[in-house]
């Protein structure tokens, strides 16, 4: 599995935020109930060369001084554009794509993620910090501005990351890391089939036209926008038809594992991301050195033409404009 | 004390001092219950020998002291005539407090039942019989249109239970129906309200708030579920569902055939327009249901398939258009019943199929909880 596309934050989940705000008093839940759940029964072994963790219950989250800032990092995570508001700027949560708070295997858990930072990525060829990390995340998934490296919401969300992983190996391979692996299509991915996979398994949700649904009455989306200004960017690991396809074939529709055949996976995503959406933030003035150097990929749709639009033109997200 | 002394000790939850220590092997224990406040509680058993701990046993159990009263048969709001059998309990150890839907549905449905049920059970499987070819070629149809051709071919059959793997259930034909034929705008709400007071509100109330209980229309005791302000397109999708069988219940399903696709849409922009109709006030719940309901909730179950209601019904399930239905204020008995429904296969037109891995996941006292929960979220609420 590619580890360097495990932890890109990600706009396909029908998730938004697992804490709604009520009007009445707010009432605990039955954490402990929760997390004895959480101790799921194995029976297969682990895959070779990975090791199976398990994440603590979040009942153990101390009283204390970190305990405060470990939920700080759980609100942030759960309903980022208001808590992060000055950084993210589009309609998404992490928790959309970090499906269970970040601790659903294969869904890019937060657990695995922190265990193998620092380390070197080829995104931007240098070795990475979790810091560096998690503010890349808001400069293209949340496609906005990365929150300095001492303020509260970096604090908190590595506080949360480090509490999840707490007693995991450091630099081990963790089973669930990323987003599981997935064979290449029989047929190369089809826009048409895919617009077909997408009315009858995502529209009801997300939207016919992929915008998100609110809540009534509610700020904050539902279901996440996924393409269009409120979505990820065109920098966002979820751009590439392959790890959109990947996350879909293990967590889409909402939760559901291989719900959709790997063709289908395939299709829906190159759909998916044959949508406009915002500039990638690396836009050098010109599309096809853009795209040369950073898109250099047959799973990237940057700068090519779909349906009469020419995804990536500057005339349509102008970057002044973000 | 020898060495080789038995002994048996007690704890209560977490604490560190024995509530009792009984000597030997065996021997009678009371437990006083009153000393302890109500909510859920464990008692830790510890033998020991000499001082080695041979084994350990925790029991959970919950305290509930204080008188509680039972009325099966009538609740608030109901609509009623004519004389009522009524059936009270009042105990002590309050047991009866708590809503048990089996039992509450047993003795409010005798005098009706033990008329007809038998009766009805012949009824009912003859039909389910002698329609079930029928039902398969409509769902085989419905198949081929929705599936695309590159899905693997494997045959489906509707009428068996989902795939024991909640995880991994493949998405059926009626699982997510395009209400393209459905079109808000060009709906005729006034329309919609004079076919409501026809053929709806006997059962349903008149400002569509419905009710367990009897039927003004039928003088039948039964489950009627709140349709006020539900999202169009959500209720659309419910009369063609019944129509289609893809939800059994016999008077729904003769009234939705009975009207045409039109009448579906004007009754469905009615429904949502019922905005302003009250809630009913919210039932007793105890602490610790209320918990368990808001974790499943917020949470949900992951490692049973169940996720978390608020993912698609909105935080306290507000419900959310066009397709998730609002759960707050809903009659309690029509949320189990449905649970059993989606669980059981009766009713196969869960959006994506969303649903069935919930109801096989969750247990009856999870559902108990989240009943109560949602019923008592509509009070208070702003419309």
């Amino acid at each position: 599995m590619r580890l360097r596309v495990s932890i890109l934050v990600l706009a396909l989940s029908l998730v938004i935020g697992s804490e709604p705000g009520r009007a009445q008093t707010p009432i605990p839940p039955d954490l402990r109930a929760i997390d004895q759940s959480w101790a799921m029964e194995l029976s297969a072994p682990p895959l070779p060369g990975t090791i199976r963790f398990t994440p603590p219950p979040e009942t153990s989250i101390a009283n204390d001084a970190f305990g405060l800032m470990v939920k700080r990092g759980i609100a942030i995570f759960t309903d980022t554009p208001a808590q992060a508001k000055p950084y993210a700027n589009n309609g998404l949560t992490c928790a959309n794509c970090h499906l269970d708070r970040g601790r659903r295997a294969g869904s890019t858990p937060m657990w695995a993620a922190w265990v193998t930072y620092p380390r070197f990525r080829s995104k931007n060829d240098r070795v990475n910090t979790m810091a560096m990390r998690i503010q890349g995340c808001f400069r293209f998934s949340m496609n906005g501005t990365p929150p300095p490296d001492d303020s509260e919401i970096m604090a908190a969300l590595q506080s949360y990351f480090f509490w999840l992983a707490t007693g995991a190996p450091t630099g081990a391979k963790l089973e669930g890391a990323g987003f599981p692996a997935l064979a290449e299509p029989a047929e190369a991915p089809s826009i048409v089939r895919g617009s077909a996979v997408f009315a009858a398994n995502c529209a009801a949700c997300h939207g016919a036209d992929g915008q998100g649904r609110h809540a009534p009455g509610l700020q904050r989306y539902q279901f996440p926008p996924l393409w269009g200004a409120n979505s990820y960017n065109w920098g966002a690991g979820m751009e590439s038809v392959e790890v959109a396809a990947r996350f879909i074939h293990a967590n889409m529709p909402w939760g559901l594992k291989d719900a959709l055949s790997l063709q289908e996976a395939w299709d829906v995503a190159m759909f998916l991301d044959s949508h406009e959406r915002p500039q990638d933030p690396r836009f050098t003035g010109d599309l096809a050195e853009t795209r040369a150097r950073y898109h250099n990929s047959k799973w990237s749709l940057y700068g090519t033409s779909q349906n009469g639009v020419l995804l990536g033109d500057p005339a349509n997200y102008p970057l002044a404009a973000q | 004390m020898t060495e080789n002394s038995k002994r048996i000790l007690v704890y209560l939850d977490g604490a560190e001092t024995p509530l009792a220590k009984l000597e030997g092997s065996a021997e009678d224990f009371s437990l006083d219950t009153t000393g302890i406040p109500d909510g859920t509680h464990r008692l830790r058993f510890v033998t020991m020998t000499g001082d080695r701990v041979t084994g350990e046993r925790e029991v959970a159990f919950t305290v509930r002291n204080g008188p509680g009263i039972a009325v099966a048969g009538l609740e608030d709001h109901d609509e009623v005539r004519g004389r009522l059998a009524l059936k009270v309990g009042a105990t002590d150890a309050a047991v009866g407090a708590r809503l048990d839907i089996p039992s509450l549905e047993l003795h409010r449905g005798l005098p009706f039942w033990m008329g007809g049920f038998a009766l009805a059970v012949v009824i009912l499987l003859a039909f389910i019989l002698a329609t079930e070819p029928l039902r398969f070629n409509a769902y085989q149809n419905q198949a081929a249109a929705v599936r695309s051709a590159t899905a693997p071919a494997a045959p489906v059959d509707p009428g068996a239970p989902p795939p024991p793997d909640p995880m991994r259930i493949a998405l059926l034909p009626g699982s997510f129906l395009p209400v393209l034929d459905f079109d808000s705008t060009k709906a005729d709400a006034t329309h919609g309200a004079a076919l409501y007071a026809q053929y709806c509100a006997g059962c349903h109330g008149d400002r569509g708030q419905g009710h367990a209980g009897q039927s003004a229309t039928l003088g039948e005791q039964g489950i009627y579920p709140r349709l006020a302000g539900q999202p169009a397109a959500y209720a659309y999708r419910q009369l063609y569902s019944f129509a289609k069988g893809w939800r059994q219940n016999d008077v729904m399903q003769a009234i939705a055939s009975g009207l045409d696709p039109r009448d579906w849409g004007d009754l469905a922009v009615y429904l949502e327009g019922l905005k302003g109709t009250p809630y009913p006030p919210a039932p007793p719940i105890g602490a610790d249901l209320r918990e368990l309901a808001h974790a499943i909730l917020t949470v949900g179950r992951p490692e049973r398939g169940v996720s978390r209601c608020d993912g698609c019904h909105g935080p306290d399930g507000i419900g959310v258009a066009p397709y998730f239905p609002a759960l707050r204020g809903q009659d309690p008995h029509y949320f189990a019943a449905q649970m059993a429904d989606f669980g059981d296969g009766r009713r196969r037109n869960s959006m994506l199929r969303l649903m069935e891995p919930v109801a096989h996941g969750l247990t009856p006292r999870e559902i108990q909880a989240l009943s109560l929960y949602f019923q008592g979220q509509g009070s208070g609420s702003a419309d």
